[in-house]
């Protein structure tokens, strides 16, 4: 049993516009109540691209040491959250050094599923990547949300549930809503609330009564499919049911989103709403990234969601104009040339920004017993690169917040060995901590074991 | 023959330039590199054909492609169903074939599976509003209207009278709605449900089992005019089209010519001959400031080569009397007025070679503050000549590594060093000498006579070892290069192969000479490229399909 603690003025003063000045957690009442059950543990990974400057992203400490109050420049934001992190450094991806092609799509296709390619360089990767891996182990739900413009993903498309089953992320935040809490009553609005916030209408809109269907319409495409299926030929048939699997799956879906939508966890009555709000559809980044990041933490509030995905898809243009920089060559070429530095300190900070705000956001839901929504998680911040300029897919600088229920120690700055530490490690590591007692992912030649000391 | 390419890949090409029934003109596979497909198919398992006979043509079922299905709604309802603004499929890598229409890249996955829920919803709701415009009949709560609305939109969505169960299907879905609201709900729910069903989303091709034609089955005239419309249109049939098809107008190539013809007459010609292009050479739209780093590239010139580029393959083959040379020759300076000025100010637009020199594919094909004879070399062996090339090594940037370190050497300095090492050499002797004679335009399209040192240009260079005799050989310039390739039975062979290939959403095979060349004996002669289009979209085999 779980309670939020977010609350409005919170959510409207960090909100940056007026696209997120809106009922995002309706409470309908102020008082907590006794927590019994113990939450769930989630899994978030988050994603920036074009690695890092470690020389500014390390910490000067020991390793096992505790973290510094303030971190380095390019982690400075997240300082405030030093109880709850541990720094991992250096995590190397193997796996992209036995991949011929293009440096994004290999270390793209890699860094999460720490397998290769189908086929060509352009082509999905040959296993699951961990967070559906882990999903499909478990029985979990998965978010998968980007930030970017839904074509920005590129050469990053990185999530697959299976060899070549490419998993798609919602860049719409407010469709991330529309999906999770379709056909699901209207949350009422909350006591005395924000002038100037448009209230919810009373009676539920055509699209809302068409959502309420979505499981009868669903069923009936499935339908649609047999009779088709039985006239085609034997490869056509394989595509018809390929296509038809996903329908039912989609269906299951809905119906256990139905299930679980506005009842955030088992006896937690009333306390929250966990409605449908309205965002919008904000178009600036940093605004976007910050409706995702609530999204996130509102999915798992609600248990919609254990296992969340958020990918910055901007890997490539990003001027980070609203930090007045407006890199000219963009932000991937000025990467490569290490210049000007200022200005890539200013904007890989950004992302440890952003990163505050999905741990802002988690932070603030109550989970009971003392523990928060972040104290119950591991959320994993994650690049493709180690260096950013070279492009080096060793030597990645991972942030891991969160302590899993008690499960994880915080507050420590690792550093492996040379050649001791691998994605796939920190992978099995991860599924050993979920309960998942199996000592390999993926290919490569560190694809076995676990982080020593971790 | 190719024996230096067979040196460079490891596979046996066809040494002859219109491959004869048993040479095997689609072997080679030279795609992109990307995403598994279908083998391609053979003919083992089948007898032979009898004298006459329409060839055998395999054909996948098709997904609508994130365009066809955009086109689609648009055509199913008039124009009156809005998308949603950030619509989209996703799809991962690059199909095999070259052409999105291939069904590896258009596989459903559960996102996509979402993306057409979601979609689905959107253009249902979109309707709602607009149903007393679009509705045949009044409002009433019993499934009359809604029926009729079926006979009109769903005949249109499915590409043919809807069979009494998809109808009893589809109307079980209008009636999930009651309330006030029963009758625009139930429309929404059908238009949400059919929207999603397997016979809008995919051109499905059932036939009957064809009189006397072993392993093939004949199309009905419906799935007739969806071959036709898809291919000519990226889109649905329209209703006249449907109504010959009703009236079995579609039943003979002569037919068939003739309704094409006209359907080339139509708008939605010139995007679906646009989308054949740019799938062909592979392009892709550099973004400014970022792919390219030259300030002169600006968003609207960007445009305006995107825009010029449509009009001129548009024109190339829909205009009658245009042939394949002048595609690969013309000498006419761009039409559009942005790029006009460009060049004006840049000392004018330099010799042009139709195709060859359209600024958007220079510029597509080019790295980001240089142009990349490479890159170019291989476009043409893949993409005009159809040979078979393979992927750099996996090492390949290795060399490169050392290459940065000689910043200032030039396009052909650089070729020099990389050609010293024996691995590179295998392939790049090949491509690069092909390459540099597109070195006077540069990454954005730009005519130039020098180079950036003030060193004067050199655009000669030589076509060695391609896959037929009367390519080889070295040129002075780009112009002499498009004359050699305009007027070759190799690139007219290519072309057809790649325009099979878009039609039929696959790789060719061996299986596939027989139409092949029987689409290329009837339009080469004339080499215009409207026949082309005429001859692939009524052949014999249009109104078959090889069984699986």
């Amino acid at each position: 049993m779980m309670m939020m603690k977010m609350n409005r003025r919170t959510l409207l003063r960090g909100a940056g516009g007026a696209t997120l000045a809106l009922p995002f957690l309706e409470l309908r009442s102020g008082q907590a109540r006794a927590q019994t059950a113990s939450a769930p543990k989630r899994l978030v990974f988050y994603f920036n691209g074009e690695g890092n400057l470690i020389d500014r992203w390390r910490p000067s400490v020991a390793s096992g040491a505790a973290l510094p109050a303030q971190l380095p420049p390019t982690l400075a934001a997240i300082s405030g959250y030093k109880s709850k992190l541990n720094l991992l450094y250096p995590i190397d991806n193997v796996v992209a050094d036995t991949m011929g092609g293009n440096d994004h799509n290999k270390a793209g296709r890699s860094l999460l599923t720490c397998n290769v390619f189908t086929g060509g360089e352009t082509s999905g990767a040959a296993g699951p990547s961990i967070d559906q891996y882990i999903k499909q182990k478990l029985g979990l739900t998965s978010l998968e949300l980007r930030v970017g413009d839904p074509n920005d993903v590129g050469e990053y498309q990185m999530l697959f549930s299976g060899p070549g089953q490419a998993v798609t992320g919602e860049s719409n935040p407010q469709r991330v809503f529309d999906r999770l809490f379709g056909g699901v009553a209207a949350a009422a609005p909350a006591p005395g609330s924000v002038s100037g916030v448009p209230s919810r209408p009373a009676a539920p809109s055509a699209a809302d009564r068409l959502a309420q269907k979505r499981s009868d319409v669903m069923s009936l495409v499935s339908e649609s499919f047999t009779a088709l299926r039985s006239q085609a030929g034997a490869l056509d048939r394989q595509r018809l049911d390929a296509h038809a699997q996903r329908v039912q799956e989609l269906e299951a879906e809905l119906q256990s989103l139905a299930s679980m939508a506005g009842s955030p966890s088992a006896g937690a009555s009333g306390a929250i709403g966990c409605g449908k709000p309205v965002i919008g559809t904000p178009t600036d980044h940093p605004t976007r990234s910050k409706a995702q990041m609530q999204n996130a933490a509102m999915a798992m509030a609600c248990n919609l969601a254990q296992v969340v995905t958020i990918q910055d898809t901007r890997y490539d243009v990003q001027p980070f104009e609203w930090l007045g920089l407006n890199l000219p060559n963009g932000w991937h070429a000025s990467v490569h040339d290490r210049s000007p530095l200022p200005m890539l300190q200013q904007g890989y900070g950004w992302y440890a920004t952003a990163f505050k705000d999905l741990l802002d956001a988690m932070d603030a839901v109550d989970e009971g017993n003392g523990t928060t929504l972040l104290d119950n998680s591991l959320v994993v911040w994650i690049t493709e690169f180690g260096d950013g300029a070279t492009h080096n897919t060793h030597g990645i600088p991972v942030v891991w917040a969160g302590k899993l229920g008690g499960a994880l120690r915080t507050d420590r700055y690792l550093q492996f060995a040379d050649g001791v530490s691998s994605t796939n490690r920190m992978f099995v590591t991860i599924m050993n901590l979920f309960g998942i007692a199996e000592n390999t992912f993926g290919v490569g030649s560190r694809n076995t074991g676990t982080l020593p000391g971790v | 023959m190719g024996g230096g390419l067979g040196a460079c890949t490891g596979v046996v090409v066809s040494p002859s330039p219109v491959a004869p029934a048993a040479a095997g003109a689609g072997v080679g596979q030279d795609g992109n590199g990307g995403a598994q497909a279908d083998a391609p198919i053979d003919d083992g398992n089948l007898p032979p054909l009898p004298p006459g006979s329409p060839c055998r043509v395999g054909a996948p079922l098709r997904r609508l492609t994130e365009t066809q299905y955009r086109n689609a709604v648009r055509d199913v309802f008039g124009g009156q169903a809005a998308l949603a603004t950030d619509f989209a499929l996703a799809t991962v890598g690059t199909p095999e074939s070259g052409f999105t229409t291939d069904p590896s890249y258009n596989a459903v996955d559960l996102s996509v599976s979402r993306d057409l829920m979601d979609s689905a919803e959107t253009v249902a709701l979109s309707l709602v509003d607009k149903l007393p415009a679009i509705l045949p009949c009044a409002a009433t709560p019993d499934p009359t209207c809604a029926g009729a609305f079926l006979d009109q939109f769903g005949r249109r969505a499915f590409r043919r009278p809807l069979t009494d169960s998809e109808r009893e299907l589809l109307l079980r879905a209008f009636a999930l709605s009651s309330g006030a609201d029963a009758f625009e709900d139930g429309i929404a729910a059908m238009v949400a449900t059919m929207l999603q069903s397997p016979q809008f989303l995919y051109q499905t091709e059932l036939g009957t089992p064809a009189d006397g034609e072993v392993g093939m089955l004949r199309l009905t005239g419906y799935e007739v005019a969806s071959r036709l419309s898809f291919f000519l249109w990226d889109s649905i049939p329209d209703d006249a089209l449907l109504d010959a098809a009703r009236d079995g107008r579609l039943g003979t190539a002569d037919d068939l010519r003739q309704i094409a013809d006209g359907m080339l007459n139509d708008p939605r010609a010139r995007p679906t001959i646009a989308r054949f292009a740019r799938e062909w050479l592979h392009l892709l739209v550099p973004k400014p400031g970022v792919d390219r780093s030259d300030p002169a590239y600006t968003q609207d010139l960007s445009d305006a080569m995107q825009s010029e580029l449509d009009r001129f393959v548009g024109d190339s083959f829909l205009v009658p009397g245009t042939s394949i040379t002048d595609l690969l020759t013309s000498a006419a300076p761009p039409g559009n007025p942005t790029l006009s000025a460009f060049y004006d100010q840049n000392g004018g637009s330099g010799p042009r070679s139709g195709l060859l020199t359209q600024p958007a594919i220079m510029t597509s094909i080019a790295n980001p503050s240089a142009s990349s004879p490479i890159r170019r070399g291989v476009m043409v062996r893949r993409k005009l000549t159809c040979e078979t090339f393979p992927v750099p090594p996996k090492d390949a940037q290795s060399v490169e590594g050392a290459l940065a370190a000689s910043p200032t050497a030039s396009a052909r300095e650089r070729s020099a060093l990389r050609n010293m090492n024996s691995r590179c050499s295998v392939c790049h002797s090949l491509i690069d000498p092909l390459g540099f004679g597109f070195e006077a335009y540069d990454e954005i399209g730009r005519y130039r006579t020098t180079n950036g040192d003030g060193s004067p240009i050199d655009a000669s260079g030589d076509f060695v070892d391609p896959i037929s005799p009367e390519l080889a050989g070295p040129f002075a310039d780009l112009q002499e290069l498009g004359q050699r390739l305009g007027s070759s039975p190799t690139v007219q062979q290519c072309l057809t192969r790649q325009l099979f290939r878009f039609n039929y959403g696959r790789l060719d095979g061996s299986a596939d000479t027989c139409a092949i060349s029987g689409v290329l004996e009837r339009w080469a002669p004339g080499m215009d490229l409207r026949d082309l289009m005429l001859e692939m979209a009524s052949a014999d085999e249009v109104l078959f399909r090889r069984v699986q």
